[in-house]
């Protein structure tokens, strides 16, 4: 339930807004349902790295043998052996005996990884089963498209690599934990998205922390324009075509009605917010810089008991530009991303919300191996990162791949995944409090691998 | 059988203004009341369209060099090339101020429509490596308006050879593998064929995807494909005397000349793509030429270019008869010739599909408008007034034309000219929100309406106090004239019959008319004619009604 004077309030100016229309759903406060919801208050915040990060770039062999196989298939774009941020790991699995190393751009990143709250997911990508090259060279079956930009980022925002489902798997999350159509369990700072489309569900856009009762001023309809008046008979517009025979006509309104109903519903959200310093800024940066993303991600945290009905999952969706290399290496995009990440994970330990929050990346693919000339091509599996107090950091899991085209996981110039995206995501999915019967709906081939793995959350 | 009946249907007269206004929609920056006019004394949408093939095209290069007067010294852009490096934050905000004034006025609309929309197909955009090019980008835009009536297999060789997008996808300075890197780069070769061309899987030239045994779409290509048509495109830099592309984009000559081959750089190698061979001995430019003829010749290609020309001048979602009528016309312009875009452009705006599917599809017709064309319309249809502006760099002025000053049309993830956020464009052909998906309708536009919609800058354009005119510094200035003297005569109902002809190609439906006018008697009493004609005019354009173009 919210408390008693902020519930007065958003009545309050929901009445004066709405005036002639007929008040709509808000007065029921969602409740926040479902036995795998139970417990604490829990968020994820999902980076996609879009255009496919070169992650072999980033965490790189630091032994001779295989520095020099990595030197030997990266040519000019391979980073010096004495560059590597060293990284020592704990390799509880026995999987990964070599050292490694992380960029030099990247010592935000080492710093957590040596906190171990930070771990490293090695090689994984989209599989609709486990394979072997020789199996790919008999024709064994492979995910739509690998390679192409949008359909990967799919596969990996179905988290269902056959796509037999047109639903997002934060989606289908939401609408697991979460019987009733409430807006509060996915929230994106960075677009639309897929991953968070589900059946009934869709994704909360945030542009900014503020949202103010006078919103009809983000409309054009404010003191200045018109005011209460003209803000009415526009939304009376909008309310009446909800039901147009034109189905575009009638989507479009349904939409716009929902997005004027919310300031409403969400009124004095931002009260007691949190001041957040500002995160670094980037250079050029491709959309809205990630810092300003994932500093707009803790100021919604600092206050996510302020939603209505205090929902205990949330999943919040951020989008890094500009990581499809062809042409370029990554040295300003890995600095960026370690420098944005650790002031999050700062960020969330002065929130007291460190061991609430896990924080993932993603990405469309891997890139090539070798380079074709000032950058690398589109790949296959890549290495994750995951961050956060109920990571167990400090360790890389699933198996490093040798990087060299003669590696028993490279398809000629791209590295087969040895972990399906299923699993990884599964894995911090049941983090989340999905159990079984959860993951096997939410990710309908899991079973094929044999369930989330390796356990890299506590 | 609608199709048949729409054949009957067909007509090439506009019937009245509001259908008269439909076509402008599709084939303008917007309909204004001259070129409805126009447009009736012909008679005849062919003769529009002929009138529209006759006029010469807007090139928005010139638009730069004849309109912007250096000040304070700084000399004019034709005489000093070298001041589009110098000034190259300041010239790319330039870029988007010619735009906005060519799509506003120029005579020359159905190209420059055209010309945009195929700028959502060849997508470059000032987001990524063109960042600090402008001028790199307004030569690419013009060479879409300089072929955009032309054939689709020259207009795909002048992209192709365009250093921007040379640069943009990273194949200039591209060369055989062994030579910079272990292999050529891929970037435009999988482009080209994923999102210029062929796209993904196979089509029937409905534009329904061909299903194999087990009902799965099939792939047009392979890694294979992709691998082999990137060394295609090797041995290309621009104009400067050097391959290397750290060399490259070094002068305005280099960065707007097309790219021009560097013999030793290239792959001379056999080459296999989609099932066709390139034998081995051939250069660059006979190579290109050759790939770029096996995908304009793909069978793919046809309903590929007409689904989206239809979806970015017509509706989201046309029938697959409508695409199959588009891409046979793709196919052979009735005298034998493929990609005759003339055709194609009179086969997607005078389809019986375009000039009758309000009636016939009720439930489906249409395309949201796009924020751009919102506001273009608006301008065009209010004669808005621009003013003088200064270009600045840095605290110092520099150059000074007339401008609305618009450059882009909201504050996040919205529409400029050329700025998508990738070669992906401001949105995919499928997109729409889950409730449209679910009944396997698109609509696209969507994407970029962002939560306001573009509502606020209409009205901060149509009330010029607003905030965000101010904000954005616009300097458009709406004549309205006609409107606040029927206010204040109390003529509401023609006013708002005026402005759904004017706006709405008669599409207001007549709940939201009464709405509207049920506002207008009540505050009547209360405000001034011109604060009511700049609220009518609000209502009507930030309506639903008027969103979707139909």
């Amino acid at each position: 339930m919210l408390p008693e004077t902020s519930r007065r309030d958003f009545l309050k100016g929901t009445a004066a807004l709405l005036g002639g229309l007929s008040l709509p759903s808000i007065l029921t406060v969602p409740e926040t349902a479902g036995a795998a919801a139970t417990g604490g208050y829990k968020a994820l915040v999902c980076i996609l790295l879009e255009g496919g990060a070169d992650m072999f770039n980033m965490i790189v062999p630091r032994q001779k043998s295989s520095w020099q196989e990595y030197r030997n298939v990266r040519k000019g774009l391979a980073l010096s052996r004495s560059s590597l941020l060293p990284i020592d790991h704990a390799d509880r699995s026995g999987n990964n005996p070599l050292r490694y190393g992380m960029r030099e751009t990247m010592s935000g990143l080492q710093r957590l990884f040596g906190e171990e709250k930070l771990a490293i997911v090695a090689n994984v990508g989209t599989l609709v089963r486990p394979v072997t090259l020789r199996e790919i060279r008999e024709g064994a079956p492979l995910p739509r498209q690998l390679f192409a930009h949008n359909t990967q980022r799919e596969l990996w925002m179905l988290g269902d690599s056959k796509a037999l489902l047109n639903t997002g798997w934060g989606g289908r999350l939401a609408d697991r934990f979460d019987p009733g159509p409430h807006p509060w369990f996915n929230l994106t700072v960075g677009g639309e998205n897929l991953l968070q489309s589900g059946g009934r569900s869709a994704p909360l856009p945030f542009e900014n922390a503020e949202i103010s009762p006078d919103t009809m001023r983000r409309y054009g309809f404010g003191p200045e324009a018109g005011g209460a008046q003209l803000g009415r008979t526009y939304q009376r517009l909008y309310a009446d075509r909800r039901s147009a025979s034109n189905r575009l006509l009638a989507a479009l309104a349904k939409e716009r009605m929902k997005e004027l109903k919310l300031p409403y519903r969400l009124s004095g959200l931002f009260d007691g917010l949190k001041e957040i310093p500002p995160f670094p800024a980037g250079v050029h940066e491709t959309g809205k810089p990630l810092g300003e993303q994932l500093r707009l991600v803790a100021q919604i945290l600092s206050v996510h008991n302020n939603f209505p009905g205090r929902p205990r999952r949330q999943i919040f969706f951020v989008n890094h530009h500009g990581w499809d290399t062809h042409d370029s290496d990554n040295a300003h995009q890995s600095e960026y991303l370690s420098e944005c990440m650790t002031t999050f994970q700062d960020t969330m330990e002065r929130l007291g919300l460190e061991d609430r929050v896990t924080t993932f990346t993603l990405s469309d693919f891997g890139r090539s191996l070798s380079p074709n000339g000032a950058g690398t091509d589109h790949g296959w599996g890549n290495h994750a990162l995951v961050m956060g107090g109920a990571v167990r950091g400090g360790e890389i899991y699933g198996t490093m791949p040798r990087i060299s085209p003669d590696s028993p996981d490279a398809w000629e110039d791209r590295m087969i995944p040895t972990l399906a995206s299923e699993q990884y995501l599964a894995e911090i999915v049941r983090w989340f409090g999905a159990d079984n019967d959860d993951l096997d709906v939410i990710f309908p081939n899991l079973h094929t691998f044999g369930g989330p793995a390796p356990e890299f959350m506590s | 059988m609608a199709i048949l009946s729409l054949a009957f249907l067909s007509a090439e007269v506009p019937a009245g203004r509001q259908e008269a206004s439909a076509f402008l929609a599709r084939a303008t920056f917007g309909p204004t009341e001259e070129g409805i006019d126009h447009l009736i004394g012909l008679g005849s949408y062919d003769e529009w369209i002929e009138e529209q093939f006759a006029l010469p095209p807007t090139f928005h290069m010139d638009w730069i060099l004849s309109h912007a007067r250096g000040v304070n010294g700084v000399g004019d852009l034709a005489d000093h090339p070298g001041q589009w490096d110098r000034y190259s934050d300041a010239l790319g905000t330039m870029q988007l101020h010619a735009w906005w004034d060519i799509v506003v006025h120029s005579d020359d609309q159905l190209r420059q429509r055209v010309a945009f929309a195929l700028s959502e197909l060849f997508v470059i955009s000032k987001y990524g490596p063109l960042l600090n090019f402008p001028d790199a980008r307004i030569s690419f835009y013009d060479t879409l308006v300089r072929h955009a009536f032309d054939n689709f297999e020259t207009l795909l060789r002048a992209v192709t050879y365009h250093p921007a997008m040379g640069k943009y996808l990273s194949y200039l300075g591209n060369a055989r593998a062994g030579v910079f890197g272990a292999h050529p780069d891929e970037n435009y070769a999988r482009e080209v064929m994923q999102l210029f061309t062929i796209g993904l899987y196979r089509l029937r030239p409905d534009g329904t995807k061909v299903l194999d045994e087990n009902g799965s779409p099939i792939h047009t290509y392979s890694q294979e494909d992709v691998t082999e048509m990137a060394r295609v495109f090797t041995g290309l830099s621009d104009d400067n005397g050097h391959i290397e592309a750290e060399a490259a984009f070094s002068s305005h000559h280099s960065r707007t000349a097309p790219m021009r081959p560097f013999s030793g750089y290239h792959d001379r190698g056999s080459k296999r793509i989609l099932g066709h061979t390139l034998p081995a001995g051939q250069g660059t430019r006979r190579d290109i030429r050759q790939a770029l003829r096996i995908l304009v010749r793909h069978p793919n290609t046809a309903p590929f270019v007409a689904r989206h020309l239809i979806q970015r001048l017509v509706t989201s979602n046309p029938s697959p008869q409508y695409i199959e009528r588009v891409s046979r016309v793709f196919e052979n312009n009735g005298e034998g010739v493929r990609g005759d875009m003339k055709a194609v452009i009179r086969a997607v705006l005078l389809d019986p599909e375009a000039l009758h599917g309000r009636r016939e599809f009720p439930e489906t017709f249409g395309k949201l408008r796009e924020p751009l064309l919102y506001i273009s319309h608006l301008l065009r249809a209010f004669h808005a007034r621009n003013g003088y502006h200064y270009l600045e760099q840095e605290g110092k002025r520099l150059y000074r034309y007339r401008s609305f000053n618009l450059e882009e049309t909201g504050f996040l993830k919205q529409e400029g000219p050329l700025s998508a956020l990738t070669v992906f464009n401001y949105f995919s052909p499928e997109d729409a929100p889950t409730a449209l998906r679910k009944r396997g309708l698109a609509a696209p536009e969507m994407t970029v309406y962002g939560k306001q919609g573009i509502d606020d800058v209409l009205m901060g354009i149509i009330h010029k106090n607003g905030f965000i005119y101010e904000l954005m510094d616009l300097h458009a200035d709406l004549r309205i004239g006609k409107i606040e003297r029927w206010m204040k005569r109390k003529q509401f109902r023609r006013a708002l019959s005026y402005l759904n002809t004017l706006l709405c190609a008669g599409t207001l439906s007549t709940e939201s008319e009464q709405t509207i006018l049920d506002y207008l008697e009540r505050v009547a009493s209360r405000k001034s004619p011109e604060k009511l004609a700049r609220h009518l005019i609000g209502l009507v354009i930030t309506s639903p009604d008027y969103a979707l173009q139909r």
